[in-house]
């Protein structure tokens, strides 16, 4: 993703996910934004986006960037972790790979 | 004469207290025990056994004589003795336990109390490295020139296990570790059944499934894709291959060294002291226990997870006791449904004493109705961490090593 994304672009996402889903987004014009792009700075918007998907699938409250805000920290960290656990395998299994070649 | 008096005059004449010590011969002594400890009291304070005028002024009554035997013939006739008094003892009171309790009772006391006295016979390996390094070295020396000898263990033909792994070695203790439906149980068949072509015994504990279903899985897994049947036939019978499954069947097992199945058909309890009796009874190479869960505890844990760690220990001990290698097969940690990853080490399910039991940690997995097995090590003993993808058929049983997806 660009890095010139911004709150706004995440407002959106979250709008069309929730409009995907079924589910009732819930505008609140005076803060969302402001949190939106504390968000993206805390955490950049690849993580971002890619968690908003399973916030708004799970979501049983209208959706709201506030309240996706207050979620998110939990879910990304989740996220990041699997990222991890799947690159760490990959790794792994390279240099496996790597040490059996030699011995051949 | 009482084996107890031959061997304390053996210590004495000897003076040689440091192989009594190793041979751990302390607890053989039932009716002489004080004589025996005043030994020891005396070699902790001076150094040396009491001479025989002094152990006389002590014990007026007990009996002198001359030994003429080494210490360690002593030392055996008195553990035979003593295993066998402690054995008819245990008889007899197994005999009466099943009169006043019933046989259920009287079996599981034999059980637990056969176990202990078996442990109490056996004494602790003790090695001085320092003496035998000649054997090591022309044990690797014999191991580089024959290639036979090359995996140290029983082979598993996984080609990444038994070159970084070594196979599996006796003493091993190996969990494995998969989200549920993506194919342990397989993949531990698969174990199972390579072992028994390299002409080991394996022996299955299965608590999850029948007899039939076992069967038909290994059955499907020894074909390994060569077309006689597939596991599909097995399972909704196909009258097109009832004859080349009798064909292959026949040459499959006709004459071969024995597969050991234990399922929990009939079975009221399958705890430690089960799989205990099961090893001594078959003297297995190789033991799959699945899945750890589903084994009760014997030493009467009152939560879930003091029975994962009760039961991860005692398995762990068996593993080096009985000189076999164990896979356990555990469950693993479930939250908001599953990663599409192979578990990693904490979220091994109930404890973590499995993962600091273990000699090597598997873990597995499969993405729904994928073929490709991801295997990777998450804790390991004697190597650096390994993994590997499988791509296999279970249908089939065609199965091969893969390095990508």
């Amino acid at each position: 993703m660009p890095q010139s994304q911004t709150g706004a672009d995440l407002i959106q996402l979250l709008k069309k996910l929730s409009k995907e889903e079924g589910k009732f987004f819930l505008p609140d014009a005076v803060r969302e934004e402001a949190v939106a792009d504390s968000l993206i700075d805390a955490y950049g918007y690849e993580d971002v986006a890619t968690t908003a998907g399973a916030y708004v699938r799970k979501a049983s409250s209208p959706i709201m960037v506030f309240s996706f805000a207050m979620d998110a920290p939990s879910i990304i960290g989740k996220a990041v972790a699997e990222r991890k656990s799947r690159e760490r395998f990959l790794e792994i299994v390279e240099k496996t790979r790597e040490r059996m070649d030699k011995r051949k | 004469m009482n084996y107890e008096v031959k061997l304390l005059n053996a210590v004495i004449d000897t003076g040689d207290y440091i192989e009594c010590q190793n041979e751990g011969v302390g607890d053989v002594f039932i009716n002489y025990q004080d004589v025996w400890s005043f030994i020891t009291s005396h070699y902790d304070k001076h150094k040396k056994i009491p001479a025989k005028q002094e152990v006389k002024s002590h014990f007026p009554d007990f009996e002198y004589l001359t030994t003429t035997e080494p210490l360690q013939y002593y030392i055996d006739n008195a553990r035979q003795e003593s295993m066998s008094a402690n054995t008819r003892s245990l008889i007899a009171s197994t005999h009466e336990m099943l009169k006043s309790g019933g046989p259920k009772i009287a079996l599981s006391y034999l059980l637990s109390n056969a176990n202990r006295l078996v442990k109490e016979a056996t004494s602790l390996k003790d090695t001085d490295l320092v003496s035998e390094w000649r054997d090591r070295a022309k044990d690797l020396a014999n191991r580089v020139n024959d290639s036979d000898e090359k995996t140290l263990g029983i082979p598993t033909d996984i080609s990444v296990i038994d070159s970084e792994f070594g196979g599996w070695m006796p003493g091993d203790f190996i969990v494995l570790l998969g989200w549920t439906g993506v194919g342990k149980s397989f993949i531990t068949r698969l174990f199972a059944v390579n072992a028994w072509l390299a002409g080991y015994r394996p022996m299955i504990i299965s608590l999850e499934m029948n007899k039939q279903q076992e069967a038909q899985r290994i059955d499907t897994i020894l074909n390994n894709g060569k077309g006689f049947f597939t596991h599909s036939d097995l399972v909704r019978p196909n009258d097109e291959v009832v004859d080349s499954y009798k064909k292959w069947a026949e040459d499959t097992f006709e004459n071969m060294h024995p597969f050991y199945l234990i399922t929990s058909e009939g079975l009221d309890v399958c705890d430690q002291n089960l799989v205990q009796a099961k090893i001594d009874q078959y003297n297995p190479d190789l033991v799959i226990l699945d899945y750890h869960g589903l084994f009760d505890d014997a030493s009467g844990a009152k939560s879930e997870t003091e029975k994962a760690k009760n039961l991860s220990k005692a398995f762990k001990r068996m593993a080096v006791k009985n000189g076999v290698a164990i896979i356990d097969v555990a469950a693993v940690t479930m939250q908001d449904g599953h990663s599409e990853r192979p578990p990693e080490l904490e979220e091994v399910a109930w404890s973590k004493q499995l993962a600091y039991d273990a000699d090597l940690v598997l873990s597995l997995h499969r993405e729904v109705d994928s073929s490709i097995f991801q295997v990777v090590s998450r804790k390991v003993r004697r190597c650096a961490q390994f993994g590997f993808y499988l791509n296999w058929d279970l249908d089939t049983g065609e199965w091969r090593e893969e390095w990508g997806v």
